[in-house]
């Protein structure tokens, strides 16, 4: 197996993304001989759960991060070549991809293309959600973990999911005060996914610690409640708490209004499918599984080509993506005739085992979290959904009253999902809201047609390399 | 940043750099020009966009370098500076 690092004259396999999957994925097809770019936009691989600490701080004692720093150690031992902070902003069915580096554009080709890109948090919004030191709950994590900064105290951390008690947890460890735990669920609805959770009594357990902890500390834990709105001039100052109902619908008449110096909110996590959506890869909805995924073959194939492992699938967690990593890099392998079928089997097959159980735990998580009708509903007429273009509710409900059915068309009317974001930020709420005033089933509004540039780019970065012609043009959507 | 000297560890994350000397406020957003900083921490969300030496970039995901010539000011005036 070559030693270089580099391989100027092409690659056999690119693989999109260095969490837990795309670092899977680019260790099994190097291991089979092929050649490998892992492209990621951050410092180092890992991810938002393995993600590496900038500098010196973080918490060095976290399971997450000595796994992160093992696959990190393999992944740069392995002879791929890690390509980090480049930004993919394009990919063609040829399996091109255009980066944007810090040192200006990148275009990559390779034979096959693994999309490993992980997930997007979803927030419903409510009034105040834009201000600053109001944060996303997967961000809090990486405040805290990556960057060992903790949240300005007081900190209310609402939404759904273990996540809410791990970050409340990690904030009172690293001695930041924690103003109360807002969690849309019933106690009852945590004690009936205790069966789906056994078969990882290490996390199960780390998670009721968690719980225990922060009774013990007197932190109060809201549940059935929600932010009903978040007030501030130019940052956080307070929080109005409010109880919602079984689907999640906002129940008005108590609110408690507490102080507050930031706060940490996440409604759930969906797959982050752009990519795969650029490349025409049909997509289903299933609710269960964070929303839109992917339609794959067993095997993580999704064209010819094509291959898609983690959370972007569909959400499973960190190490259900870890086998299907392995998974797409050997089906890549033996695609690129680097892997005879027997063999293939043999090694599959195992790997196909763990993956299964892995995904018991990770999917009782991700059907806990699915988004309830009632929390997209809620949203005030004058609450800001899209964030980059300050298009507040009242607009979808216009757009609807008009005629809207599908999300597309409500982009061109409304603008909303046209920003810098390119829709990340606000799809599920735009989505749901439209569901709700067209009286439609959230699949019947469809999805946002994926659009190049995925990410913002600078207009030189194009022209300067590029012919518009060249640029992959997704299929329209029938609006 | 915006012409006067800014201290930060090398390497660490501007935007998180800013907030831990109180800047939560790194921008306005381009219609309303309501107060917007860090939110998604991982360069999907796009909230945190400042200009690095002339360039747009999320703050969150770039790492502080000696000399580096940060803008928040024209953020802040219109729809991308």
């Amino acid at each position: 197996m070559a030693d270089r690092t580099e391989i100027p004259d092409g690659y056999d396999v690119l693989v999109l993304g260095g969490g837990p999957a795309g670092m899977q994925a680019a260790l099994t097809a190097r291991r089979h001989g092929l050649r490998v770019a892992l492209v990621d936009e951050g410092q180092r691989p890992g991810g938002q759960v393995y993600r590496a600490p900038s500098g010196p701080t973080g918490d060095v004692h976290n399971k997450d991060l000595a796994r992160g720093e093992r696959l990190r150690r393999d992944i740069a031992a392995c002879g791929a070549a890690v390509l980090s902070r480049h930004s993919a902003w394009a990919a063609g069915a040829d399996r091109r991809v255009e980066c944007l580096a810090p040192d200006g554009p990148v275009s990559l080709q390779a034979s096959a293309l693994i999309l490993a890109t992980g997930t997007t948090e979803r927030v419903i919004p409510m009034p105040g959600v834009t201000l600053p030191g109001v944060i996303g709950l997967a961000a809090a994590t990486i405040l805290l973990k990556a960057h060992g900064v903790v949240p300005g105290s007081p900190a209310v951390i609402a939404g759904v999911g273990p996540l809410l008690y791990a970050v409340a947890a990690a904030i009172r460890r690293a001695g930041g005060h924690v103003a109360a735990v807002v969690d849309l669920l019933h106690p009852a609805e945590w004690a009936a996914a205790l069966p789906g959770l056994a078969s990882r009594p290490d996390l199960l357990g780390r998670g009721l610690a968690w719980m225990a902890g922060l009774r013990a500390g007197g932190v109060p834990i809201h549940h059935r409640a929600t932010l009903a709105a978040i007030h501030g001039d130019t940052s956080v100052a307070e929080v109005e708490i409010a109880g919602v109902a079984a689907d999640w619908s906002l129940l008005g008449q108590r609110r408690r209004t507490i102080p507050a110096g930031s706060v940490a909110i996440g409604h759930g996590l969906s797959p982050a499918s752009d990519f795969a959506r650029l490349l025409g890869v049909p997509h289903r909805f299933a609710a269960d599984r964070g929303g839109w995924v992917p339609e794959l073959a067993p095997d993580r194939r999704a064209a010819e080509g094509i291959y898609i492992a983690g959370d972007c699938a569909g959400i499973s967690g960190a190490a259900a993506a870890e086998f299907a990593g392995m998974l797409a890099g050997l089906s890549a392998a033996r695609d690129l005739g680097a892997l005879e079928p027997k063999r293939y089997a043999a090694l599959a097959r195992p790997v196909q085992r763990r993956l299964r159980r892995a995904e018991r735990f990770g999917s009782t998580i991700s059907r806990l979290m699915t988004l309830r009708p009632g929390l997209a509903r809620s949203v005030a007429p004058d609450t800001v959904v899209c964030r980059c273009e300050d298009i507040a509710r009242a607009a979808i409900d216009r757009a609807a009253g008009e005629g809207a059915r599908h999300v597309n068309q409500l982009k061109s009317t409304t603008r909303c999902g046209m920003g810098p974001c390119q829709g990340r930020s606000c799809a599920d709420a735009v989505a749901e809201i439209l569901a709700a005033d067209a009286g439609l089933r959230r699949e019947q509004v469809g999805q946002w047609t994926a659009r190049v540039p995925l990410r913002p780019i600078p207009l030189a970065a194009l022209l300067g390399e590029f012919d518009y012609a060249e640029i992959p043009r997704p299929p329209m959507l029938p609006a | 940043m915006d012409g006067a000297e800014f201290e930060a560890p090398e390497g660490q994350s501007l935007g998180v750099a800013l907030a831990l000397a109180g800047r939560l406020g790194l921008r306005r957003s381009p219609m309303a020009q309501t107060p917007r900083g860090l939110f998604c921490l991982m360069g999907s969300c796009q909230e945190c966009l400042v200009h690095v030496d002339g360039r747009p970039v999320p703050a969150c995901l770039e790492p502080v370098r000696a000399g580096m010539q940060v803008a928040l000011d024209r953020l802040s005036q219109g729809r991308d500076g």
